[in-house]
């Protein structure tokens, strides 16, 4: 077996490994289903033929890799779980602010790394419009809580041991975190109070949503709007953001400085944006597989897409095992990034993308595109919520083409506002114009798009992916699709 | 020299643009002689907005009484201010309570303000100090005014009947709001703020007369604590407006809209509603606009 080969095989078993141990099969569970999936794949190694039976051979060995997974999502549990807070104890903590804390009418919210006896991260609600920073040296006084239980795995994923609700805190110094942090939260709040300040605050909300993931001044009646028009991913940062930001470094940069050059800058602006959005998932998901698509393209060597999806897989759920099942972001960016991977050519195919071209708005590009992403995360979101906007095809259609220049712009709006406001009014006024297309379109499939409520179990959700894997072996097995190429 | 046809209609396209943005403007300014008051759907607060003009082209006052909790007052203000007009004359808190001030710090942050009116009651919170700390590094005018001062432009005036010292050093905050009753040949309307049956009594007892009014913003959101009979005989109001949103206080209290009801006044409620607005025409006839 090759070496990449080997290499995603044995990743995938990690990632089965960390699976098993996140919905609660216990360490014992996982060697008895290692030993057993050992057995059977030599079992049909030894019934295969000759061509064959390597590869089943390497997988029965690749497949031990699931009690590392196993070993490490246990470490890292143990990890959390070794955390020890006194709950339910009216107390004053001190800490340190290691979030941009966020603000709005009910309160300020921010984690705090607590020192002392209690040690641990703390999830700290006080009152609204509180003066704090990240960074901040503070002391808290509150009653510590145990994370609620139908939030548990989200505390867990974001290594949260406790609540604070309604803290009283007081600030003993400042400047106490990473300069470059500070220097990102710093920018991303500017970014955005320049947004707000320059543009209507519904446009101002949207384009904050779109460039920086910040949903929190989008109001209700637009959510409501978004969902039902199948845009929400608008504002959900995801690797169309990364995609465009590597798009514009490289049409920047091309020629002006030497490629070693280049690809730091990129690396520096990418990380640097990673971090300023909250290292959301698909950003981080995005950003690493940018990366190694950079490196491939300086260092010359070929670079298989599907093995670079993994390694982004491995190095995040590594870091943080508990994402793989209770970090949506996280699941959905991944399936759809594998829909356009694997479905966005046959739709092109369809299309006869190749002899006619994109045609109007790119319209082809978009459908295919659109369509493919939406089969990856289909059983997902049928599963979660049910609904399913029946028109978000079109409204796609209609967003996407203007959606780089709308982040073109909204980068420019964000950079001038540092600047001049005179430039950023200039720059704002274009800007308006594109978002108000946006919004039209939006509230216009909201209005008109039906959406179909088709909720699936876990077991449908599972059927479904599994009968989208048999249809798309089915359409391409007349390609590549032979022992040899798995090899 | 021979210029190109596509600069010719770029040109042509950059007029019909700003004659049209001029036109777009000119039109939406309303007429000269309008009196607008917009009750914004701010969500559980008080945020109302005056638009006060008498044949006075182009020098309007934008006036706003109290401005909700948080930045949902943004996305109402341009929806009656237009996104493009970035001045208020003044603002007022009737008194330093979240859900009636919160909303003033974007609206400083993205403003220009003429000058703040409050009751000269401090708040505790952290965001009344961050308000004031705003104010205060923007250099605006903070102005406290109490029972007996009034605010005059052209023929409209804002009779300031509450608060009494007593109330403003009182435990309950609501209590220290800031009453006013505008006047004007076009339109009556009482503010109450959050005031309580307590300060309702007094204003009876000293200014019954000076209650009356066509628009009553019933106090505190419609609480089962205010708003008591014979302080909605006083006023005896056509239109009752209550600004609210949902809550876990039980506001509006059934209690009070079946009273305003019975009456024969209309009520109009934010959360239903949305925002209201109510205008004067040409012959001083009084409209009002739901949203919803």
């Amino acid at each position: 077996m090759r070496l990449h080969n080997a290499f995603f095989y044995s990743a995938l078993f990690f990632l089965v490994g960390i699976f098993l141990s996140s919905v609660g099969v216990s360490v014992l569970g996982i060697i008895i289903f290692t030993i057993c999936g050992a057995v059977t794949l030599l079992i049909r190694a030894f019934f295969a033929s000759r061509e064959k039976r390597s590869f089943f051979i390497y997988l029965a060995i690749f497949s031990f890799f699931a009690l590392f997974g196993a070993l490490r999502y246990e470490s890292v549990d143990d990890d959390y779980i070794r955390h020890k807070l006194s709950f339910g104890m009216e107390q004053v903590i001190e800490g340190r602010v290691i979030s941009n804390p966020y603000n709005n009418e009910k309160n300020t919210r921010f984690i705090v790394e607590a020192h002392g006896l209690d040690n641990g991260n703390m999830e700290v609600m006080a009152a609204p419009h509180e003066d704090i920073a990240y960074g901040d040296y503070v002391i808290i006084r509150g009653t510590v809580m145990k994370p609620p239980v139908f939030r548990e795995s989200f505390f867990k994923k974001e290594n949260i041991h406790g609540v604070v609700m309604h803290a009283s805190i007081s600030r003993i110094s400042s400047n106490n975190g990473s300069v470059f942090l500070s220097v990102l939260f710093t920018t991303h709040n500017r970014i955005i109070e320049t947004f707000y300040k320059i543009l209507p605050y519904k446009k101002a909300s949207l384009i904050s949503g779109i460039l920086l993931g910040e949903r929190g001044g989008i109001t209700d009646d637009f959510r409501e709007a978004l969902e039902k028009s199948g845009t929400m991913h608008l504002v959900a940062l995801s690797g169309y953001n990364i995609g465009i930001l590597v798009w514009a470094i490289e049409k920047l940069l091309r020629g002006m400085l030497k490629e070693r050059v280049r690809l730091l800058i990129s690396i520096i602006i990418i990380m640097g944006f990673i971090v300023m959005t909250g290292a959301e998932a698909s950003v981080v998901r995005a950003g690493i597989m940018a990366l190694l698509i950079m490196y491939s393209g300086y260092s010359e060597r070929i670079l298989n897409i599907r093995n670079a999806l993994m390694c982004a897989a491995l190095f995040m759920v590594w870091q943080n095992p508990y994402i793989l099942v209770f970090d949506r972001g996280f699941e959905l960016s991944f399936l759809a990034f594998c829909g356009i991977l694997y479905a966005e050519p046959l739709f092109k195919n369809l299309l006869k993308r190749e002899e006619r071209g994109a045609g109007f708005l790119s319209w082809r590009d978009h459908i295919s595109t659109t369509l493919a992403a939406q089969i990856g995360v289909l059983p997902l979101i049928m599963y979660m919520s049910g609904h399913v906007s029946l028109l978000s095809i079109f409204s796609n259609i209609f967003i996407l083409e203007a959606m780089p220049i709308i982040m073109g712009l909204g980068f420019m709006l964000g950079i001038t506002g540092f600047i001049a406001d005179f430039a950023s009014f200039i720059v704002g006024i274009l800007l308006n114009v594109f978002l108000e297309y946006i919004i039209r379109v939006i509230e216009f499939f909201a209005f008109y798009s039906p959406t179909l409520k088709l909720p699936l179990t876990f077991l449908g959700m599972c059927i479904l992916y599994a009968i989208l894997i048999g249809l798309y072996y089915r359409f391409t097995r007349h390609k590549d699709m032979t022992y040899a190429s798995l090899l | 020299m021979r210029v190109s046809y596509k600069v010719i209609i770029f040109i042509l396209g950059l007029f019909l643009v700003v004659d049209f943005t001029v036109w777009f403007y000119l039109i939406s300014r309303g007429h000269p002689n309008d009196l607008i008051v917009s009750v914004l759907d701010v969500g559980q607060g008080d945020g109302i907005f005056m638009k006060i003009s008498h044949n006075t082209p182009f020098r309007d006052v934008d006036i706003m009484i109290d401005g909700g909790k948080g930045g949902l007052v943004l996305n109402e203000l341009e929806e009656v201010l237009g996104f493009y007009d970035r001045y208020i004359d003044l603002l007022v808190i009737t008194h330093p309570h979240l859900d009636h001030f919160g909303g003033f710090i974007d609206v400083l942050n993205f403003y220009k303000v003429g000058g703040v009116i409050y009751n000269g009651r401090e708040g505790t919170s952290a965001a009344w100090k961050k308000l004031k700390n705003i104010i205060e590094e923007k250099g605006i005018p903070l102005i406290a005014l109490h029972e007996r001062d009034s605010i005059h432009y052209e023929k409209s005036v804002f009779d300031i009947l509450a608060p009494h010292k007593h109330f403003l050093r009182g435990k309950d905050v609501n209590d220290s709001s800031l009453v006013m009753n505008f006047h004007d040949p076009r339109l009556t309307m009482l503010f109450t703020g959050d005031i309580t049956e307590r300060v309702e009594s007094r204003l009876l007892s000293i200014a019954s007369s000076s209650l009356h009014a066509t628009i009553l913003k019933v106090a505190h959101h419609g609480s089962l604590r205010s708003s008591i009979s014979s302080f909605i005989n006083a006023v005896n109001p056509r239109f009752a407006i209550i600004s609210v949103g949902k809550n876990s206080y039980g506001h509006p209290g059934n209690a009070v809209i079946e009273q305003l009801l019975m009456r024969n006044i209309d009520v109009l409620r934010t959360d239903l509603n949305g925002r209201i607005t109510i205008r004067t025409d040409k012959k001083n006839n009084v409209r009002i606009y739901k949203e919803r």
